[in-house]
């Protein structure tokens, strides 16, 4: 009679162990084989923190909102009357020679992606405020996302790139212990980005840095206008507290501070919601754009997009000049 | 929390043996609260609400246990109070993973595009469910002792085992945790558990899920296969499920180790197998050793005690006989893999992958009672390439019904198989390198030790193909450190974007 449906001849196979080994070689202390086994790891993630600090690594990370990280902390005594801040929308939507050129002011867009905002906070636009006089206006533009403060699920490769060059490793740390997931993604992007950079050339962002640099600190990114919507990010309700404290944090009798809400093509599925969602929290009401006008995520404008939004600018600061 | 995460890569497992290692010098109470805490922190981290399911089932199930207890020696009580728990038990399991999936199937087959709800399948429910029926069952035998409440829960929750197995008999795990055993990290242990872990996250992320994509990507179109893309897909998927659970076996049994607690092993090599029974001693072998304890071994006594009652003999004699083979075999055999089946999911295709491994060990083993020795035959089919591709074979097409969203699909693609669509030689050349990864893996698969031979586990190392395989066995010396510690590296380069575990569905 047979002892169940598989009852093989393999089946009772003993589970001895086999402890010859241990004079058959030379082993290691066991302590020293785990040590030696986890330091390799180790070692190889922790190789992203010179890489990232790496004076190449914004290049060669292929990431065009890593081009030009320094730049908002070299402005020293340029004294702009406007000063455009805020997330990726701002950088690469609001260009200050058409500003300026609108209303006479001088205008600097010392805006930074998403992630660097979350990761640094306004490091970027408190520096500027330090090294220069105090602007007639702070012009801070951001995504709906931006403004929900919605954290979940957001990549932060540019911002904790950031954290490591502006802070100390010690500093850094804390963000890194809060957010392990985030970290150990951030670690691989970075090692993989300088691996790729062996293997082929960077992607070209000559044309991008050129208008980044002619324009003062506009990011046109190097890609074709999109023909239709692709973002389907969930919509959350903007927190009014936070656009708040924000404007009576950097608010004076010098300064006027705007905040302002980016444009969505009008095809996107959140745009009914973002509108009604901002309308007694941002100084602007939203603008819809045609498709066209975005080349990225529905949110990143190209240049006739960026110029469009601009004069859009100019035209609220301008009423916000008169007496 | 995946054990291929982040999340429990460097905080959670690295918390939980600091844990253990400090709460050690306090004694056993204070290192199983630890375990249970942590376990159940473990399954919370999926979601919160769940935890409460699992709470309740520990609760109403310890509370049966002490009832049972209490009753021994009153064999009518202890059954009735048995049969109310397996009942409960069975009810939550029906509730939550076959009655909305049953509801779906009639109103898709009638028609009737009712708008109906739908629930999540807890997580791991299948296997904490098993697990508590067993010690149930067993106590009512008088074959199990009665536990603490803190070492129950740590039984049931315990994390390396708690989402997708092994299933653990309360014979092999109570003790590990009983009175009298020092708690405290053993660096040999950790060294032998890291290793085993770090070759489960190997086959699971740098294997299983190289196959996925193929695999997937072949059964999400099943009307269209042509015969050389159902063999690329079915190959591959066969690989992605071998290394996805066996590697997950590998890190629940790697993990336990760290913490000194040996786990049974879940797998030995099964597409080795010489036969359908060979190979079910190989696949899942906790599962298979639930089902012989708790399913077939009670069907077959059953079917002994009906043929004695009628006054026909059981001997071995009655086994050639139709009716002997038929009630004492097959009957069993049959309904057990149909269980089975129904085990791994509400679908008619599970049910069809169980009956159709209950119908191979059934011809297995009538053509073990039933061959004539020394046949051409016999000899032909005692060839180890014949019987190992002939097992493989027949496990392969019953895992196109495992893997199929429906058992139309399946049919699509067993049709595919024997060459009914187009045959599709231009497949071959259109399909990326990758695609044929598994021309590379099988001879490894049926060539090399497996993860206990190759961290000497087991008294003897079966000869492969190549050779003895004593050269791939594990010691603790730098070659090895620094070969795991490098593999490490490679499973932290793929782990981005790595999927979540199969067995998690059942």
């Amino acid at each position: 009679m047979n002892d169940g449906p598989a009852d093989g001849s393999e089946n009772s196979r003993p589970a001895v162990k086999d402890d010859s080994f241990h004079s058959a070689t030379a082993p290691l202390r066991f302590h020293v084989y785990v040590f030696v086994m986890l330091i390799i790891p180790a070692l190889f993630l922790a190789s992203s923190i010179p890489i990232v600090r790496s004076a190449s690594f914004p290049w060669e990370s292929g990431d065009p909102f890593l081009l030009n990280p320094d730049y908002p902390f070299s402005l020293k005594h340029v004294n702009c009357d406007v000063v455009i801040y805020g997330d990726s929308t701002a950088l690469t939507g609001l260009d200050p020679t058409v500003v300026s050129r609108a209303t006479g002011l001088k205008t600097c867009n010392i805006a930074q992606s998403r992630s660097i905002v979350e990761i640094l906070g306004t490091l970027a636009l408190d520096t500027y405020l330090q090294n220069n006089a105090p602007p007639k206006f702070i012009v801070m533009q951001f995504a709906p996302e931006t403004l929900s403060r919605d954290k979940s699920n957001f990549f932060w490769p540019e911002g904790l790139t950031l954290l490591l060059r502006k802070r100390s490793v010690i500093e850094a740390l804390p963000t890194f212990i809060r957010h392990p997931a985030q970290a150990y993604d951030f670690a691989i992007w970075a090692i993989k980005a300088k691996v790729t950079s062996f293997i082929r050339p960077s992607a070209d962002f000559a044309s991008t840095q050129a208008i980044f640099r002619s324009r003062g600190g506009v990011l046109i990114l190097p890609k074709p206008p999109e023909t239709h919507c692709v973002n389907n990010i969930a919509y959350v309700q903007p927190s009014a507290d936070w656009v708040h404290r924000l404007k009576d944090r950097y608010s004076s009798d010098r300064t006027r501070v705007l905040i302002n809400v980016s444009p969505l093509p009008s095809c996107s599925p959140i745009a009914s919601l973002v509108a009604e969602g901002t309308r007694n929290v941002t100084d602007n009401p939203l603008s819809l754009y045609p498709i066209g006008f975005f080349c990225d995520l529905d949110r990143h404008l190209t240049l006739e997009g960026a110029e469009r939004a601009s004069l859009e600018l100019a035209a609220q600061l301008s009423a916000g000049t008169r007496p | 929390m995946l054990f291929n995460s982040p999340e429990f890569l460097f905080c959670y497992l690295p918390i939980v043996l600091l844990g253990y290692a400090i709460l050690g010098k306090f004694g056993r109470a204070a290192v199983v609260s630890w375990l249970a805490f942590s376990s159940l922190a473990f399954y919370a981290y999926w979601r919160l609400e769940f935890v409460w399911l699992l709470v309740g089932s520990i609760t109403v199930n310890y509370a049966c246990s002490r009832v049972i207890w209490h009753f021994r020696g009153r064999s009518k009580s202890k059954l009735t109070v048995l049969t109310l728990a397996i009942t409960a038990n069975l009810a939550t399991l029906a509730f939550f993973k076959y009655l909305f999936p049953l509801i779906h199937f009639i109103d898709d087959t009638l028609g009737l595009q009712a708008q109906l709800a739908n629930v999540i399948l807890p997580l791991g429910i299948s296997f904490f469910t098993f697990t508590q029926i067993a010690y149930l069952v067993d106590l009512s035998q008088d074959t199990a002792d009665p536990q603490d409440l803190i070492s129950y829960v740590l039984f049931v929750t315990f994390f390396p085992h708690l989402i997708a197995g092994p299933i653990l008999h309360h014979r092999e795990i109570m003790p590990q945790f009983a009175k009298g055993r020092d708690f405290q990290l053993r660096w040999r242990d950790i060294a032998l558990g890291l290793s085993w872990f770090t070759l489960g996250l190997c086959k699971k992320v740098l294997l299983a899920d190289r196959f996925a994509p193929y695999a997937d990507s072949a059964f999400a179109h099943t009307a269209h296969l042509t015969m050389t893309g159902a063999w690329i897909g079915v190959l591959n998927y066969a690989l992605q499920l071998y290394f996805d659970f066996s590697g997950y076996s590998d890190m629940a049994i790697g993990l336990a180790r760290m913490f000194s607690i040996e786990f049974p092993f879940n797998f030995d090599s099964p597409y080795k197998a010489t036969s359908i029974i060979d190979f079910w001693s190989r696949w899942h072998m906790t599962l298979t050793r639930y089902l012989t304890l708790y399913l077939y071994n009670p069907f077959a006594m059953w079917a002994n005690r009906r043929r004695a009652a009628r006054g026909k003999p059981n001997s071995r004699k009655a086994l050639r006989t139709a009716g002997g083979f038929g009630s004492l075999v097959a009957f069993p055999t049959i309904t057990t893999m149909f269980l089975a089946g129904i085990w791994h999911g509400a679908g008619l295709q599970f049910i069809v992958f169980g009956v159709l491994h209950g119908i191979y060990l059934t011809v297995n083993h009538a053509w073990r009672i039933f061959r004539r020795e020394g046949s051409i035959l016999s000899r032909v089919i005692a060839r180890p390439g014949v019987c190992v591709g002939l097992t493989f074979l027949a496990v392969l097409i019953a895992q196109v019904f495992f893997r199929s969203a429906s058992t139309r699909n399946a049919l699509d693609v067993v049709a595919a198989l024997i060459g009914q669509h187009d045959i599709g030689f231009a497949e071959l050349r259109n399909q990326p390198p990758r695609a044929f990864l598994f021309v590379l893996a099988l001879p490894v698969i049926w060539g090399f030790p497996n993860t206990q031979e190759i961290l000497r586990q087991v008294s003897t190392v079966r000869p492969s193909i190549f050779g003895s395989g004593r050269l791939v066995l594990w010691r603790p010396n730098w070659f090895w450190a620094s070969s795991l510690g490098s593999l490490l590296v490679a499973v932290l380069w793929y782990m981005t974007d790595t999927s979540s575990f199969l067995y998690f569905q059942f």
